[in-house]
């Protein structure tokens, strides 16, 4: 196809052919989308995220992050790890804890319910994330974020 | 540098587009492909891909291009490959049984094996050529040279595995014009291949 063997051709003339077939995993685009604008809001604002952090963007539009200790409780009280002014929050909403590297969600039994990836959770049954994992708690979007060097 | 050697990844390094957005319609199918090779589940290998999107999200916008150093050879792969053995490790220890395993079978899959070997992390570049065929196929298939009772024939012979002297019955062509087609598809193939390999690795 290439009759010279040093060309390549631009990655958007491969991405144009190539598409986004059927198969695609539903819904993860769309989110990866959302990751990748908190991502650079925070770059933006010359934040830095090592290690685990849940970052989140208000209604004002302001983004925020927060580092995770091994266990962080997230709700409107002022008491909580990451509080956040968001009045359709519990006062205590949802728990994230770490054990032997596997880190996971928990509701707190809110009022309204926390969301992974759009799927409701069931209260007192945690569920395992992975990084880029969304949960949606009151009208707030978090983003559960493990950064690890690659090089 | 000559401009038509750069690949996407120092040219991502270069431009403020959201480069991911390439990488992932390029990418996702072979992402997913390569880490269900290695033996994990469907929805482990969508985590994968997930969180392969996520460090290259983190790591473009910083990623400085400089080819003495050549840090960067087999990025997406390495950073796929490892991703892999993280998602594996956490089901390892999360205990967890995949719904699609039926009861008293064996999970060891060549992510298994792979662990108990010292260079457990090196990436398996034969099983990422493999599963950038997917791509390569789809880029024949939208290559308006190529007639579409070829690829059909090809498709049947090479892909499908039926017999030549079936296919070239079935598409009225004697079957030497059939191996004549295959040889000329999989070069196309191989070059394809070796284009993708190219945009997502830089070169010594």
């Amino acid at each position: 196809m290439q009759e010279n063997e040093n060309w390549i051709p631009e990655a958007e003339a491969i991405a144009a052919t190539v598409g986004h077939p059927p198969g695609t995993p539903p819904g993860l685009y769309d989110r990866l989308k959302y990751v990748a604008e908190v991502l650079q809001a925070l770059g933006e604002d010359g934040a830095t995220i090592e290690g685990a952090c849940l970052a989140y963007r208000q209604a004002d539009r302001t983004v925020h992050v927060a580092a995770l200790a091994a266990e962080t409780i997230v709700g409107r009280s002022e008491d909580a790890a990451i509080p956040v002014e968001d009045s359709r929050l519990s006062r205590q909403h949802f728990r994230l804890r770490t054990l032997e590297g596997l880190w996971e969600v928990e509701d707190l039994s809110s009022t309204n319910g926390t969301r992974v990836n759009g799927e409701s959770m069931i209260v007192e049954q945690p569920r395992s994330l992975c990084s880029g994992d969304l949960i949606e708690a009151g009208s707030t979007v978090f983003v559960f974020i493990v950064s690890a060097p690659i090089s | 540098m000559d401009p038509t050697r750069t690949s996407l990844i120092e040219r991502v390094g270069l431009s403020e587009n959201p480069a991911w957005e390439e990488f992932y319609a390029i990418y996702w199918a072979p992402i997913i492909r390569y880490a269900r090779k290695l033996g994990l589940q469907e929805s482990e290998a969508h985590d994968v891909l997930q969180e392969t999107m996520v460090a290259l999200m983190g790591i473009l916008p910083k990623f400085k291009y400089d080819r003495r150093k050549g840090r960067f050879r087999n990025f997406l792969l390495t950073i796929v490959h490892r991703k892999c053995l993280a998602v594996h490790r956490r089901v390892k220890r999360k205990g967890e049984v995949p719904i699609d395993v039926p009861v008293g079978e064996s999970r060891l899959a060549p992510i298994d094996r792979l662990v108990e070997q010292a260079d457990a992390s090196e990436p398996d570049e034969s099983a990422w050529q493999e599963a950038l065929m997917l791509v390569a196929m789809k880029r024949l298939e939208a290559d308006p040279r190529i007639k579409s009772e070829s690829l059909a024939a090809f498709r049947a012979y090479v892909i499908e595995g039926q017999a030549a002297s079936a296919v070239a019955q079935a598409f009225g062509i004697k079957q030497n014009a059939l191996y004549q087609i295959r040889n000329r598809l999989i070069k196309k193939l191989q070059d394809e291949v070796a284009v993708l390999m190219r945009q997502s690795q830089l070169e010594d």
